[in-house]
């Protein structure tokens, strides 16, 4: 065991993992962090922390994992190399260990330019760090966990044990490099991997294929990726404008669509009924990529509609989580 | 071409007396047409004469000649000696350290130009002319091709500087030149031509009515009595046969015949003479030799001609062959031999320059010195038959070395200056501008005579004018080297080297290099900046609505409706977006950009470019005044709608 | 080459507001090249500042010169004269050359008319992209001569991230994401095994966050012959 986070230990296990996400506040009320921590337990083995997604300033990930912590469940926290240098993220990792996080997800962030896709000002003018790339990262953590070393070679008395993931976006451009970065992640010493929302199943399937080939399933834990999707209008968007996924039309077409013109009521109802076909897709999506082989679990997002995650989870049949 | 040999326009290369033609027919195209007269004049002291009779060796050197045709270089001289305020001969410098009396003998082109030359350098020049007025051979040319009014000008401006002339003075009756060597004079010049006709002796040739063009001529258009028959033989096939075929044809002729050993390929006439008279009814009969003349109480009845087998032999020396046996009669009643000239020597008498022993005088053709130190020969008297204009050369030449004699004592060698005529266009270059240049020519190119172009038309010709060597200079010590040049140039005439360098082979002067150099590195030859077209361009009248000023085109010359006041600029595809920012910095609100139509520009569809600096002109003054604005008005049916303002 | 951009027209006016002699100075080199601080842009800028400037009819003086390069200071000791005697510089040269000027006319306002962004090559006759970052420890070798410190907006040096689409950067669409075509020209030189190897973080120390950075280069032995070198020869 590296680490003996609960994750670690249900994939240990062989139990197909589910990990979640709970989106921190734009404030400093903890409250928030709890309430979503409240909706969620019991759906998962873990819970990732976003760390100012999008670039905006939200409560820090690694806060908001200690709080999640104080309610019982098990943060992954994450780090993203955008905003801190290779010695702030260190001290924050000694920090997370000694508060008790076991499990890190090693990102390289979004661009400050993002501010939520443009919806929000965010910080578009900050100095970005970008001291070092994901897949450094994972390499310096595993260096400290398994050498007890600093990345500039200075001794750890007591180095900090955390399960290692990172993200792959394995539909990402250019497709045929995509595997051999994940070796190169996983080589770095990536304990799990959670991937970019995943909807062409076949696609991923082919890519799985080719991640298999080199060995990568049995050195790493692939958790694929599933974004809930609330309507047609969201998986349009994701598919123009978000690198890495791709909507086959079938799934588009399943979705209730309404006149811009329509009475209020009605479109009430359709986005309603929206949100259902939205849950039944994430259920038939969890469904076919556990028949991949290679997948060992899911990493489910329900952005800012974390209600959704304990119904999903039920009728994908994976409640309730294991104990070990 | 030796290395230091000084590359020129090739018209320019290719006119005896080095006329910068290029130059003159730009500034007729912008509507100069008194500096064209002096860039004329300063080469040629003849330009009525030449604007008439010359034979334009620059034009058959004209870069364009490949593309359509070439610029009608001697039109346009007659535009402008037609239209011209003709500039006063330059005063005359004061007289040298040491000056001197010089005697030309003839008043021909050769001896004219001579003393004019040596008198505007301070020298005293006295002209003895054996006809009773100056001019020459030029007297005899026909007044259909050169009227009287032009050699008048010509001959009064060059006497207008204070030169003596004596006119029915005889060189070689006594001893005159001789006498002129004793009377003081420090130098004499013997520019006295080739006055004598050639001869043959055939059977019966003593009768009456067998004369020789010449001096048959010099009667004709002296204004004496002439005798002219009414069938008429001219022997001859050159342009002064011709000439004097058109001659008797128009004093009544009723039947002329051209006769000429050579065959009419051969025939050594401008084509276009023969044409023309064979336009006006006189016949051409060539390889023919005349064998006999056949007389009747006194009189021609008729002439026997000979079939010619071949006029030059393998060397291409001048040994026609005949065919006996192959005879032909015509009836005539009148033989004008029309077969060469040759000088008249007799004028050496009594002086001690030597002659060899053919006759022919003792002379350095470098220096035009004979044996006697003093006395010089010029013109076709020292170089045989020629044009007007290489007489009028050579008075130039000999000019410079009697100045040099007379100043400092000595007859030295004219430095060679050599040049070399700027090479053909490349192949590319003249496929890129049958595109671009579109200007069609105004007169049939090289027809004997052409009707005087209209003001427009002239303009137009002038246009034509493709600015060899007046291109784009750029400049070394200001270049960066940044490349646009070599990018935006549509002939790639910019070449990458140690320096950047505007090839002027290549470069047709357009000016978008000039106008998007970063640098300011670039200037064109054929626009001086600094004239500043707009220097004395009035404030407009209210500095708080400004006003418009309306930028049109040298060549096109128009007036836009609507402008306060307007600009012209040659070609405004050369402008800069400074250029056009000067004219808002004057006050002026508006500036309105006026391109020559598409088939009137001489660079095709420069437009696009005006477009361009209008748009960069636009963005700069946006900051600086926001009402200000650029129009580019295009004529109606080019590229945007008319009048429309482009950037605002 | 250093690219730079000529601020805009207010900007500059709002900074020249107390001078009422301003020299304008244009340089040869990189700022002619991409048509910001050149001759021609000197004089441009001194036209559309007197336009500017007429209503408020301040007598302004605008001088404009242009040196052949601004970071040489022998180019520009012919116009120090010029120079000292204006009320404020208006440098259209790059930073560097502006800092010079700035440093060797210490008492002369220095105010830039230009920002300078880059060093960039050329991409179209009116067109630069920046192509390096100065970070001192060239790895170009490593990358197939694309260099992802100035070209990848997360400096990455084991990417490309999740964010690319159809080869261009999530961060601009216009941008082409470098490490889509360092992918591109290992697969194309049958060395995509190359890219396998992890790359360690970079030691940044030789670029700019090291500090500001000098070069001397005592090895090549340059300086001025003086007399006395020729009396001991």
């Amino acid at each position: 065991m590296k680490a003996e986070s609960n994750l670690e230990k249900v994939l240990a296990a062989g139990h197909f993992a589910v990990t979640a996400e709970i989106g921190p506040p734009m404030s400093c009320d903890a409250g928030v962090v709890r309430k979503k921590a409240a909706l969620l337990r019991g759906c998962a083995d873990a819970f990732n922390i976003t760390d100012c997604q999008t670039a905006v300033v939200r409560l820090s990930s690694i806060a908001s994992a200690v709080i999640v912590l104080q309610e019982g469940l098990e943060p992954v926290m994450q780090m993203t190399t955008r905003d801190r240098n290779r010695i702030a993220i260190q001290a924050d990792i000694l920090g997370a260990a000694a508060l008790g996080i076991k499990n890190c997800l090693c990102i390289a962030g979004d661009h400050q330019s993002f501010g939520a896709a443009g919806k929000l000002k965010g910080h578009r003018g900050a100095k970005n760090v970008y001291d070092i790339d994901s897949i450094q990262l994972v390499d310096i953590l595993r260096r400290m966990r398994d050498e007890g070393l600093q990345a500039g070679g200075d001794r750890l008395d007591v180095p900090p044990r955390l399960f290692i993931g990172t993200a792959w976006t394995p539909m990402g451009d250019p497709v045929d490099f995509r595997p051999l970065r994940l070796g190169k992640k996983v080589a770095a010493g990536a304990d799990f991997i959670q991937t970019q929302g995943v909807y062409d199943v076949q696609q991923f399937a082919e890519i799985m294929k080719e991640a298999r080939n080199r060995g990568l399933h049995e050195r790493t834990a692939i958790l694929a990726g599933i974004i809930v999707p609330k309507s047609a209008g969201m998986l349009r968007y994701m598919n123009a404008s978000v690198a890495g996924v791709s909507v086959p039309d079938e799934i588009i077409k399943r979705f209730p669509s309404v006149k811009k013109d329509a009475a209020p009521a009605e479109k009430k109802a359709a986005a309603a009924r929206s949100e259902e076909v939205g849950k039944q897709v994430a259920v038939e999506l969890i469904q076919r990529v556990r028949e991949i082989d290679g997948v060992r679990g899911v990493h489910i997002q329900a952005i800012e509609w974390e209600a959704a995650v304990p119904e999903i989870v039920q009728a994908a049949g994976l409640l309730p989580r294991p104990t070990v | 071409m030796s290395v230091s040999s000084k590359v020129i326009a090739p018209c320019q290369a290719g006119c005896p007396v080095r006329t910068d033609a290029g130059r003159y027919a730009r500034l007729v195209a912008e509507g100069r047409y008194d500096e064209a007269y002096e860039v004329i004049c300063r080469a040629n002291p003849f330009p009525s004469v030449c604007a008439h009779i010359c034979q334009r060796p620059c034009e058959k050197q004209c870069r364009r000649g490949p593309l359509d045709a070439p610029v009608g270089i001697r039109s346009l001289k007659r535009f402008v000696v037609q239209h011209a305020r003709r500039p006063a001969p330059g005063p005359c410098a004061p007289e040298p350290a040491a000056s001197g009396r010089v005697a030309v003998v003839g008043a021909g082109p050769a001896g004219l130009t001579a003393a004019y030359d040596l008198r505007l350098r301070g020298h005293r020049a006295s002209v003895f002319e054996r006809l009773d007025r100056p001019g020459g051979m030029l007297n005899v040319i026909p007044r259909y091709r050169l009227p009287q009014e032009a050699l008048d000008a010509d001959v009064a401006a060059i006497l207008a500087t204070g030169i003596e002339l004596t006119c029915g003075w005889e060189a070689g009756e006594n001893t005159p030149v001789a006498e002129l060597l004793e009377r003081g004079f420090d130098a004499v010049v013997v520019a006295t031509g080739l006055s004598r006709s050639r001869g043959i002796a055939v059977p019966g040739f003593g009768a009456q009515r067998f004369t020789a063009a010449i001096p048959w001529m010099a009667d004709v258009w002296l204004g004496k009595k002439v005798d002219v028959g009414r069938r008429v033989a001219v022997i001859g096939g050159g342009n002064v046969a011709a000439d004097v075929a058109r001659t008797a044809r128009r004093l009544g002729a009723e039947q002329v015949a051209l006769i000429c050993l050579e065959s009419r390929e051969e025939v050594p006439a401008e084509p276009q003479e023969i044409a023309l008279a064979e336009g006006e009814g006189i016949r051409l009969l060539p390889r023919q030799a005349l064998k006999r003349v056949l007389n009747r109480d006194g009189q021609i009845a008729a002439i026997e001609l000979m079939s010619v087998v071949s006029v030059f032999d393998e060397a291409g020396r001048f040994r026609p062959t005949y065919d006996p046996s192959r005879i032909r009669t015509l009836s005539v009643d009148m033989v004008i031999l029309s077969i060469g000239q040759a000088p008249d020597r007799s004028w050496a008498r009594g002086t001690a320059v030597r002659a060899d022993e053919r006759g022919r005088i003792v002379v350095d053709r470098e220096t035009h010195l004979t044996s006697h130190p003093r006395v010089f020969l010029a013109g076709e008297a020292l170089r045989g038959p020629g044009s007007a204009i290489q007489a009028v050369a050579d008075g130039h030449r000999v000019a410079e070395i009697v100045a040099r004699f007379l100043e400092l004592g000595e007859v030295a060698r004219p430095a060679a200056a050599e040049v070399a005529p700027l090479d053909p266009f490349p192949e590319d270059v003249l496929e890129r501008l049958r595109r671009l240049a579109t200007v069609a020519a105004e007169a049939e190119p090289f027809a004997a005579s052409e009707p005087s172009l209209d003001e427009a038309a002239a303009r137009r010709e002038g246009g034509r004018c493709l600015a060899c060597l007046a291109g784009a200079v750029i400049d070394e010590t200001k270049c960066a080297s940044c490349l646009t040049c070599f990018r935006v140039c549509p002939l790639d005439a910019v070449e990458i080297g140690e320096a950047m360098r505007a090839n002027p082979a290549r470069c047709q002067a357009c000016g978008v290099c000039a106008s998007v150099c970063p640098a300011g590195a670039i200037s064109l030859a054929c626009w001086d900046r600094a004239a500043g077209e707009w220097a004395t361009l009035p404030a407009p009248a209210s500095r708080e609505t400004g006003g418009t000023v309306a930028v049109v085109c040298r060549h096109d010359g128009g007036s836009p409706a609507g402008a306060d006041e307007i600009v012209a600029v040659p070609c405004l595809a050369r402008l800069r977006p400074v250029d056009v920012l000067g004219l808002f910095r004057q006050g002026y609100r508006t500036v309105a950009l006026h391109p020559c139509a598409e088939e009137q520009c001489k660079y095709g569809a420069a437009w696009k470019n005006i477009e361009s600096v209008a748009g960069c002109a636009s963005a700069l003054v946006r900051g600086a005044w926001p009402e200000a604005r650029v129009e580019v008005c295009l004529p109606a049916g080019e590229g945007g709608p008319v009048g429309s303002a482009q950037e605002t | 080459m250093i690219v730079m951009k000529q601020k805009p027209l207010d900007r500059i006016l709002d900074r020249l507001r107390a001078f009422r002699k301003v020299v304008v100075l244009g340089c040869g080199t990189c700022s002619t090249v991409c048509f910001a601080g050149g001759e021609r842009e000197v004089e441009e800028l001194c036209c559309s500042l007197q336009l500017a400037l007429r209503e408020s009819h301040a007598e302004v003086e605008f001088e404009g010169v242009t040196c052949k390069r601004a970071c040489d200071w022998e180019f520009l000791e012919p116009m120090a004269d010029s120079l000292r005697g204006a009320e404020a510089i208006l440098s259209l040269a790059c930073g560097a050359g502006t800092n010079l000027i700035a440093d060797k006319l210490p008492g002369v306002p220095v105010v830039p008319g230009v920002d300078t962004t880059f060093l960039g090559a050329n991409a179209a006759p009116d067109a630069w992209s920046e192509m390096c970052a100065g970070c001192g420890d060239c790895i170009l070798d490593q990358t197939f001569g694309v260099c992802p410190v100035a070209r990848c907006a997360k400096t990455l040096l084991n990417g490309p991230c999740g964010g690319t689409k159809d080869g261009k950067c999530e961060v601009n669409p216009e941008t082409e994401c470098a490490w889509a075509k360092i992918v591109e020209r290992a697969r194309a030189l049958g060395r995509l095994g190359d890219l396998e190897r992890i790359v360690p973080p970079k030691d940044w120390s030789s670029a700019r966050d090291g500090g500001q950075r000098t070069l001397k280069r005592s090895d090549l032995g340059l300086r001025r012959l003086c007399t006395e070198d020729l009396d001991e020869g």
